[in-house]
């Protein structure tokens, strides 16, 4: 394999990798007769590349592997009928409780806008210009 | 032949003071209710600032400290803008000097004109989610309603859309000032 598309084919693993980097998603939001429970999982991707050149005469090698991996976070649970704080719980696996408590809240926020509303705030474009207005 | 060509400049500027002054203080008044609900929203719960922060977001297109950013900043267009129509009320009766003063206009009300149309369009969202407060409030979900104050459900019902209806003048004022200002071009 070439240096050049051995090079091409790294920097395409890393702009991967840097797009999937670790980050909490929230599943498909589960609408049960007295509750909606939403799973929440950590999605990432691990992504490794190397190559070396072999005996004078012969060609490089370039190897590259990729491996994504989903780890469960926890679940939030909103209850029907239930008012106030004791009907929203977020049941976060022990080993991730603090990190997802910190994580979670703002997107569940979001996902119950985006669900209701169907509106979703500018583009950074468009805030940007009225904010040099 | 100086006084033809600028026939009609004087009710021009006139009018756009006018629109200015009302402008002013309509951006001004904007910019404090929305720092004041800005700072309300602080000393709310974690839960429910979360909750009612993303819905504004959502809904308007931009979050507390940005529209507190804007509504400076527009305050500040508009206080130049006032200013260069000043000067240009200061000179109306010497046509001698009135070009250059009617030169100064572009540079400082090009910004407006280029945004207009998106000013206008990010406004009316918000407009139109203060005048649906009332409705919106019966669907939030019970058990993020049951946060809500019963002095917070009253605002929401009562006060809310008459803050829509003074975003929608200010919208009209918008709108009135970049005619006028286009109008104004034609002295150019």
């Amino acid at each position: 394999m070439s240096e050049d598309l051995a090079s091409a084919l790294k920097s395409f693993l890393e702009e991967m990798k840097a797009m999937l980097s670790p980050k909490i998603v929230f599943g498909e939001p589960i609408v049960m007769e007295d509750k909606t429970i939403i799973p929440v999982v950590r999605v990432s991707l691990g992504v490794g590349g190397g190559s070396g050149k072999g005996e004078e005469g012969s060609e490089g090698c370039f190897g590259g592997g990729g491996g994504g991996g989903i780890s469960p976070v926890g679940i939030i649970v909103v209850l029907r009928g239930v008012p106030g704080f004791e009907g929203i719980k977020i049941m976060a696996f022990p080993s991730t409780l603090g990190q997802a408590l910190g994580e979670l809240l703002p997107k569940v926020m979001e996902t119950f806008m985006t669900m209701m509303t169907g509106k979703k705030p500018l583009e950074e474009e468009e805030k940007k210009k009225l904010l040099t207005v | 032949m100086g006084e033809k060509k600028y026939e009609g400049l004087p009710e021009l500027i006139e009018g756009l003071q006018n629109t200015c002054s009302n402008l002013t203080a309509g951006i001004e008044e904007f910019s404090q209710g929305t720092k004041a609900s800005r700072d309300e929203m602080k000393s709310r719960s974690f839960l429910m600032r979360s909750f009612a922060q993303k819905d504004f977001e959502s809904n308007t297109g931009m979050g507390f400290d940005e529209w507190v950013e804007f509504s400076e900043r527009l305050l500040s267009r508009f206080e130049n803008i006032s200013a260069a129509v000043q000067r240009l009320d200061e000179v109306k009766l010497d046509p001698s000097r009135i070009p250059s003063a009617l030169g100064e206009l572009p540079n400082v009300a090009g910004p407006f004109l280029e945004r207009h149309d998106l000013m206008v369009e990010v406004l009316d969202r918000f407009a139109n989610y203060m005048l649906d407060m009332p409705k919106k409030t019966e669907s939030i979900p019970k058990p993020f309603r049951a946060l809500m104050s019963e002095e917070d459900r009253k605002r929401m019902v009562e006060e809310a859309p008459k803050v829509g209806e003074g975003i929608k003048r200010l919208i009209d004022g918008l709108k009135t000032a970049k005619e006028q200002i286009t109008d104004l071009y034609r002295f150019l």
